[in-house]
């Protein structure tokens, strides 16, 4: 009996592992791959653990090469064979056997071609050398040197990437501001009133949440192509430029705040209702008015129901994909439709890799967020639920 | 609550959702009937003469005069028109499935109706699992589990996708290599099937995490007494399961139906990420391609295509909204 037990026991925690090996693994295998150069990571699956590419081509088993590219910061060069060869034919003997050079030697010996990783380790080790000390090398070589160093701080062709950064962060931290401070004071008018009409609004409000987003965009595309506003200027600074209402920041703000008011006002409520009718009721009764009963007493024990409702805001506007790639100008586009323009590109000069940074960079916030309210998370997606 | 202190607390919220979205619904339907005036199209003839051979040469090139003025009814021209219903071309007896409307439904179908019985029963099994394990490993597992639902589904559907390569990527590899018995090689992208298959693959593995923990918390609350009654009653785990625990847990069922109903209807972002526009396309890739993609907007096809979404959307969602009702009138709350 108890061995039989113990083998049931096993096949659940092995069913169990299983379960979190399909959940997860995608997310570590991609993580993994984003350092390795594209034909490892879009290549056979063994070669994304070995990373046999990447070491033929940077001379390391990991590169931050599609994170560069991504962010726009400097990326290494690969030297010539021809601007190499000079200094190597100046080295003494005992030189050429230092493990970084002497693949690059042997393959030029040997009348084969070297590896792009071959020459960057040549040239990474001279750089290293060239910093301890100018008396090592003739002026030369310091301006080789130089030069590779001016190559590096070159970009090749960045991405910004972390302009969309910048503008997810404005988008989103305004949906959760402007979304919770209508939903709140929303879904406790509806928790608190028995009229007809709270009713009906939170029916209207379900179907609302039901409408596809795109349906919603294509109501909005026309009219906000078509009306224009006018310059703002405050202090002569241009707060506002002339144009259509399309492509502005607070335009996609505004729609994904409307779009999240449904969810919204339909969570809060759900809080509200589990906290005793008789609180406020007590408020009233010390003279308070219902906006300062709604501050001062029911507020404070509301905060646990106002952070899980803020972090499922978060996720709406955070994962957002439909309004903001249609709504959003080039230069105020936000990471995820950032994502799907890496997509169609010209499939060249580490692209893929760049698009595989940035899908990563988008998800580690997400996986932070996960850590830390793993409990919100979880009672937020239960709420909705609990009263079926 | 008084009827205006009500109207002071709901004001920024309903006024938010009348203006974006009960007004932009209006305009979809708006948009579906009416349009701007047609541009008036005119032939410009450009003659030359050659200089030295005297020789006249004339071509003709079409310009586009913009009509000011109201918009025009335009009747059912834009919902019966060739990417909506195609009324025309039906009644000529062309296949259904040819046609990018009723391709689109019907994978929009596919994926909700496919999805919704592997999401429900992937999940009651995860959780009653979970159930039996170490209160100590099960923090784990939801932090796992919740990361397919919780990360951007257009950045989880490209991690899948960018799994799937045909040169040996790793679900690729997988896929063959559970299939060892045949010779065929099975392409997850070349396809049309495979790509379904993928895409409803994806869907899955999204939702059931959220299935999951719903149940799970639904789990918790399950009354012991009932489950060591159902045992001296001699009852078999299966029947424990089938008659004490899926009864207490069916309002939850019905919660993660309607919401993953909603949201399959929706299905948009894995298509874009596998980038298999071609093979399927659901009701708002369509619209989407319509609006985004395209360089000339074709607003009228998209509002009319918006228009039928939201009718179908709204059918699926009677019941629903029928039982709720139901609901309220019986005790007046919900």
């Amino acid at each position: 009996m108890t061995s039989n037990r113990r083998a049931v026991s096993a096949i659940l925690y092995l069913l169990a592992g299983l379960w979190v090996v399909i959940a997860a693994f995608p997310f570590a295998w991609t993580v993994w791959g984003s350092f390795k150069f594209e034909t490892d990571f879009f290549g056979a699956w063994t070669k994304n653990i070995s990373g046999e590419d990447t070491g033929r081509e940077y001379g390391t088993y990991f590169t931050a090469d599609g994170y560069a590219i991504a962010f726009s910061w400097p990326v290494e060069t690969v030297p010539t064979l021809a601007e190499v060869e000079p200094f190597l034919a100046r080295l003494s003997t005992d030189q050429l056997e230092h493990p970084s050079i002497a693949p690059l030697f042997d393959a030029i010996s040997n009348e084969t071609r070297p590896s792009n990783g071959e020459l960057r380790q040549f040239s990474r080790w001279l750089r290293s050398e060239a910093r301890q000390g100018p008396d090592r090398f003739s002026e030369n070589t310091m301006q080789f040197v130089t030069e590779l160093e001016e190559e590096r701080a070159a970009n090749v062709s960045g991405k910004d990437f972390g302009r969309a950064v910048i503008n997810t962060l404005v988008v989103t931290l305004s949906v959760v501001v402007i979304s919770l401070t209508f939903g709140t004071l929303g879904g406790y008018a509806l928790a608190r009133s028995t009229a007809k009409y709270a009713f009906w609004i939170l029916i209207i409000a379900l179907v609302f949440r039901a409408m596809p987003h795109i349906t919603l965009v294509s109501g909005y595309m026309e009219p906000l192509f078509a009306t224009q506003i006018s310059e703002i200027k405050i202090f002569g600074l241009t707060v506002i430029e002339e144009g259509t209402l399309w492509g502005r920041t607070f335009t996609a703000v505004v729609v994904l705040v409307a779009i999240n008011q449904p969810f919204t006002i339909w969570m809060m409520r759900s809080f509200f209702m589990n906290i005793p009718q008789e609180l406020d009721e007590s408020a009233l009764v010390d003279g308070c008015n219902r906006l300062q009963g709604f501050w001062h007493v029911i507020m404070p024990v509301m905060w646990p129901g106002v952070i899980t409702t803020g972090l499922f805001s978060f996720l709406l506007a955070y994962n957002d994909f439909t309004v903001t790639s249609a709504l959003l100008s080039q230069e105020n586009t936000t990471m995820i439709p950032r994502i799907a323009g890496f997509l169609g590109s010209a499939q060249s000069d580490g692209e893929q890799m760049a698009a595989v940074a940035a899908v990563v960079s988008a998800t580690a916030p997400l996986f932070v967020l996960i850590m830390v309210f793993q409990r919100q998370l979880v009672s937020g997606l239960t709420a909705g639920a609990v009263k079926g | 609550m008084p009827h205006r202190t009500f109207l002071w607390f709901v004001l920024p919220s309903v006024a938010t959702m009348v203006l974006f979205i009960l007004l932009p619904l209006v305009n979809v339907a708006y948009q579906s009937f009416f349009s701007e005036p047609t541009p008036i199209q005119r032939v410009v003839e450009v003659c030359s003469t050659n200089f030295f051979t005297g020789e006249k040469t004339c071509t003709e090139s079409f310009t586009y005069e913009e009509v000011e003025g109201p918009n025009i009814f335009r009747g059912l021209d834009f919902i019966c028109g060739y990417s909506v219903l195609a009324c025309k071309e039906l009644s000529e007896g062309a296949k259904l499935m040819n046609l990018p409307f009723y391709r689109a439904l019907a994978f929009t179908l596919f994926y909700t109706f496919i999805t919704t019985p592997f999401i429900i029963v992937l999940g009651l099994m995860i959780a009653s699992l979970v159930n039996n394990l170490t209160r100590s490993v099960r923090g784990p597992i939801i932090f796992a589990s919740l990361l397919p639902f919780i990360v951007t589904p257009l950045v989880g559907s490209l991690v899948l996708f960018w799994m799937t390569g045909n040169n040996g990527g790793l679900l690729y590899s997988l896929v063959n290599g559970l299939m060892f018995w045949t010779d065929v090689d099975i392409s997850l992208r070349a396809s049309a099937t495979a790509v379904w298959a993928m895409l409803a693959t994806y869907g899955v593995w999204h939702v059931a995490p959220f299935a999951f923990i719903v149940f799970y918390a639904g789990l918790q609350t399950v009354s012991q007494d009932q489950i060591e009654a159902a045992m001296v009653d001699g009852a078999s785990v299966w029947e424990r399961f089938r008659h004490v625990v899926v009864p207490h847990l069916m309002p939850l069922i019905t919660f993660v139906l309607l919401i993953h109903i909603m949201d399959a209807f929706r299905v948009l972002e894995p298509i874009v990420s596998f980038q298999a526009q071609s093979k399927a396309q659901s009701l708002s890739t369509l619209i989407y391609e319509h609006l985004v993609i395209q360089q000339e907007k074709r607003y009228g096809t998209a509002a009319a295509t918006s228009l039928l979404t939201i009718l179908m959307v709204f059918i699926l969602l009677l019941p629903v909204l029928v039982r709720t009702w139901r609901d309220f009138r019986g005790d007046g709350r919900l």
